[in-house]
Formats: structure tokens, sequence, C-alpha cells
């Protein structure tokens, strides 16, 4: 029972952090309707901006944090005005969107690695690890605290920014009919450029929270965290906001309590097992496309 | 020395022109494939483990990966094709990531330090006959009723269907040859550099197979093929771009999906400039025999 329960915040800690890639692939798939493989990569940069300025500031956390997330949301945006936009301008399809995105990805990932380190593994100057405390039969540190919270503030200010907002409430609009958004005067340019800045938040906040969580960096984390958000939003249903915090939550609880029963080699094998067996049985995802 | 260097380079361009025909055939067709690599290392795995452990010899057991790569593509194929175009390429990504992981942990394919001590059997001749009689079969099949079914239904699925073409079957069809190519790649590769190993076959592989088909041209037979020769061959030339090769594949293909996605052969282009060809081959038949004629005037 006392596993049971730490397995469980473990896994909710973890969920949390996994969200950080699904919700924005989801974002940008709502919006935009093409899905973002690189979304591991902009995670991968944020860890690698976090530990450089890191050592710039002297483990200033919140002076990193700004300072990394303007550079995840500067490329972010690049990404979007140079590649994705006139591709989509010059109307490619699914698939050479997709190929796309794979590209950026590689080229933001051997970039990241011959410019900021050559390829080894680092370890952050700053591990919260340590700050750890038990209440009960669960022990958990700092950095899972800091994932839960900052993970549900997200979502909520996400949420709210998409409801209540007259910016908000133009790009739900667009990702429900794009050319009568237009037509009703959304900025549909722009709305692209904020979906993108939106998910370099994510990023951000995502590689600093693995980068605390994990206390070491190397380039080949990007690959598998951007399939698992995409497994994530394809178990969980496309273009549906709450739908990637819920997935999230799925895929890390199958992974924690698979890695403890089954065995912890195969851990990864229940990404893909998720999107196999929801394919087959509901092509649409649980929650099912576009229930907004 | 220069002499196998240049050996080496045409052994593993023609191992290329392989993998990204065998990435061509369902791209051709209209569908997202994207598990070659995986495909390639089943047969690499598949040969390797027949000619070291089962001492079955190098031809047959290059077959039997081509084989075992096929049937594993057939699954596949029926699971993705039921889906949205893009979820196939999902699925079939998905399913090389975790064939890595499968490999990564079982212990009779030797884990991540992979399979070592392969024997050296692929030289030139072994690769470039499989090319050739690969290629002729492809280029044959293209022309065949199967081949213009899925060219049809790559251009337009429903128009192809209404037209009485079974997708189905064509797209199982597709994806089970091109995973037999693969796989035959995957044994050849396999038996000439020495070792395996699961990070052979990862997202590299299909970053290079991809610039390949959509730099050379998707639609077309010879794309393919001057697509894998120009990226392969041009930082091997260019030497300071070997240790940016991945960037360097990236940003090409960016490029041209940017400014050319259908790639340097077109199938317009290609038909035009063979119909060119033919017409020129034709004058000079006409004009060789038109002096034959005149000769045996003259006589």
């Amino acid at each position: 029972m006392n596993d049971f329960l730490q397995l469980l915040f473990d896994g909710i800690a973890l969920g949390a952090m996994y969200s950080m890639v699904a919700i924005p692939i989801n974002l940008i798939y709502s919006n935009l309707r093409f899905l973002q493989l690189a979304q591991g990569q902009v995670l991968l940069l944020g860890m690698y901006l976090t530990l450089f300025f890191l050592g710039l500031s002297g483990n200033n956390l919140l002076l990193t944090f700004v300072a990394a997330t303007l550079g995840t949301v500067f490329v972010a945006v690049l990404m979007e005005s140079l590649v994705f936009r006139p591709m989509r301008d010059r109307g490619s399809g699914h698939f050479e969107l997709l190929v796309g995105t794979i590209a950026v990805g590689f080229v933001l990932l051997e970039a990241t690695r011959l410019t900021f380190w050559s390829g080894d593994a680092r370890n952050f100057p700053l591990t919260l690890q340590d700050k750890s405390a038990t209440v009960g039969p669960v022990a958990f540190n700092l950095v899972q605290i800091l994932a839960i919270l900052i993970a549900v503030a997200l979502v909520l200010a996400l949420y709210l920014f998409l409801h209540k907002t007259h910016v908000g409430i133009g790009l739900r609009a667009m990702a429900v009919d794009e050319r009568v958004a237009r037509l009703l005067g959304v900025r549909v340019r722009r709305m692209a450029l904020l979906s993108f800045a939106l998910s370099g938040i994510f990023g951000s906040v995502g590689g600093m929270l693995f980068g605390l969580y994990w206390g070491v960096v190397t380039p080949t984390m990007a690959g598998p965290l951007g399939f698992k958000g995409m497994a994530i939003v394809l178990f969980a249903g496309m273009g549906n906001t709450w739908a990637g915090l819920l997935g999230a939550l799925i895929l890390a609880l199958a992974e924690q309590f698979g890695a403890a029963y089954i065995g912890g080699s195969f851990r990864d094998l229940f990404a893909f097992a998720l999107i196999t067996v929801i394919l087959i049985v509901r092509p649409t995802g649980v929650l099912g496309s576009d229930a907004q | 020395m220069t002499n196998l260097y240049m050996e080496s380079l045409f052994i593993v361009t023609g191992l290329y022109i392989l993998m990204a025909w065998s990435m061509y055939l369902p791209l051709s067709g209209g569908l997202l494939f994207s598990g070659q690599p995986a495909l390639v290392s089943i047969g690499a795995y598949t040969a390797v483990l027949l000619t070291t452990r089962s001492g079955v010899v190098f031809p047959a057991a290059v077959l039997c990966g081509g084989l075992v790569a096929a049937l594993v593509a057939i699954p596949l194929g029926l699971l993705g094709i039921r889906l949205a175009s893009f979820s196939l390429a999902i699925v079939s990504i998905g399913f090389f990531e975790i064939l890595q992981v499968i490999f990564l942990n079982l212990e009779f394919v030797g884990r991540a330090q992979g399979l070592r001590g392969i024997p050296a059997f692929t030289g030139l001749p072994e690769v470039w006959i499989s090319v050739l009689v690969i290629g002729f079969s492809i280029s044959r099949l293209d022309r065949s009723r199967i081949g213009r079914q899925r060219l049809a239904l790559g251009t337009d699925e429903v128009a192809a269907q209404c037209l009485g073409v079974s997708a189905w079957r064509s797209k199982i069809l597709t994806i089970a040859i091109a995973g037999f190519i693969a796989g035959i790649a995957g044994g050849l590769y396999a038996h000439y550099l020495g070792y395996i190993n699961p990070t052979l076959f990862g997202f590299d592989l299909l970053l290079l197979m991809f610039s390949m088909v959509i730099v050379g041209g998707q639609k077309t037979f010879w794309g393919p093929v001057l697509g894998a020769a120009l990226l392969w061959l041009t930082p091997e030339v260019i030497s300071f771009l070997q240790q940016w090769r991945l960037l360097f594949y990236g940003l090409l293909l960016i490029l041209f999906l940017l400014f050319r996605p259908k790639g340097l052969l077109t199938r317009r282009g290609v038909g035009s400039w063979s119909r060119r060809l033919s017409a020129i081959a034709g004058r000079l038949k006409g004009s060789s025999s038109s002096e034959e004629e005149g000769s045996v005037l003259q006589a």
C-alpha cells in the first residue's frame, strides 16, 4: 500500500512534467492542424539554456527562468515564421509539414549540440533533489512539488487565457474555422505566432523542470520526450486543452506502475502500447477530437 | 587505399539507394509510411543471426531478412491504413522507437552492444547486383497493373477507388514490398559494417532517408537514386561537412520543403525528358534509316 502511494505520487509528478510537452503539441495541433514533432527539441533547448544561464547568473533561478524563456520563445517564433508559415502558405500537405517538423527538430538538436556542448552528459549545477521531505509513507522532493504546482498553474492560466480573454477566444475561433475567424477580424498569423510563443514558454518551463529533476542533460533525451508528448496527444484526443494534462497523467502512471510491476527496462514501451491500443479501439482519442 | 575508399563509397551509395527506394514505394502510393529504419534493423538482425548462429549461406540469410521484414511490415500496414493518413506515419515512427527499446533489452541480440564480429560478406558486386535486380523489378512493377494502381492511389485515392482499384490490397502489398527491400538493405548493410547495434537504426537514419527521397523527388523512380547519391556523396567530397552531416541534411530538407517540395526530379520533368530523349532517338533512327535508304538508292 505504501509502495502504491509512493508510485502514485511519483506518477502524478512525472505526468505534470510530461504535460509540458503534450500541451503545446496539442495547442499547435488544434490551432494550425499539424503535429509539431520538434517540441521535444524545444524542451531540450530550454534545458540547455537553463543550464547555461544558471552558470552565468550564479544559480539565480528566477533570472535564469526569464532568460531561458526568452530564448525558447524566440526560437519557437523563428521556427514558425521561417519554416512552418511559409510552408503552410504554399499549401504543403500533412506529410510535408510532418517531415518539416522532424527536420526542424534535427536542426535544433544538432545546433544545440554543436554550439553549446559537444554531446556529453552535463550535470546541473543546481539540483533540488536533496530538498526532500516525507509525509506519512510518501517521500517527495521539491522538484516534484514544483512540477505539480507549475503544471496546474500553467494549465489553469492557459484555460483562463483561452476562455476569458479576447485574444484567447480569437485563438479558439481560429481552431474551429480559420477562414471564418479571419473574416471576423481574428489576426490569424499573429495567432499562429502566439501559439508558438506559448509552446516556447512550455518548452522552457518543461526543460527547467526535467533538468532539475534528472540533474543531468544529454541531447538524446529530446527524441523520446517529443515522442511521448505526441503519444499523449494521440491517446487523449487532439485539439482538446485538458486532454494534454489528463493523457500525460495516464501515461506517467502507466509507466510508473508498469515499471514497478512488470519491469523497468521496458518502460518506454508503454507510450507505444497506449497509442496502438487507442488507435485500434478509438482512433479519435479517449476524449475525442475537438471536444472543446 | 583510395581504391578501397572508392569501393566503400559505392557500396554505401548502393545501400542507400535501396533504402531510398523502400521509402519511395509507399510515398508514391500516397502512404505516409516511415517505419523503414525499423525494417532495415529487422532485416539486419535476422540476416546476422542466421549467418553467425545458424550458418545459413549469406544470400539466403539476406533474403530471409527481407522476408521477415516484409512479414513485420504487413501488420503495421494493416494497423495504419485504417487511420487518417498521418496516423500511419506516427504509428510507424512509434514502432521503430519501440523496436529500439526491445533490441536494447534483449540479451541474445547483445543489448546496447549489438552484434559484433559479423563476417564481411558484402562487397561491391553483391550490393550492385541487388540494386540492379531490385531496381529493374521496381521499374517493371511501376509499369505493371499493381504499380499503376499504386501510383493512381497516390495521385487521387477516391478517383482510383471509383475506377475499381482495391486501395486496401494495393497499400498492404506496397508496404510489404517496401519492407522486403528495406530488409535486404539491412542484411547487406550489416555484413558490410561488421557490427550492428540499435542506435544505427534510429531517427538519424529516418532523417537521411526522408532527405534522400524528398531532395531527389518523391514521385519518380530515379528521384531516390539521385537523392541517395547526392546526399551521401556530398559530405564525403566536401569533407568539412562531415561533422555537420546531420545539420546539413536537416537544413537541406527544410530548404527543399520550402522551395521545391517535389524534389529535383518530378514526374512531369522526367516524362518530358524521356519524351525528348525518345524523340532524339527516333530522329537518329529516322535519319540513319533514311541514310540507309539513300545508300540503297545510290547503290
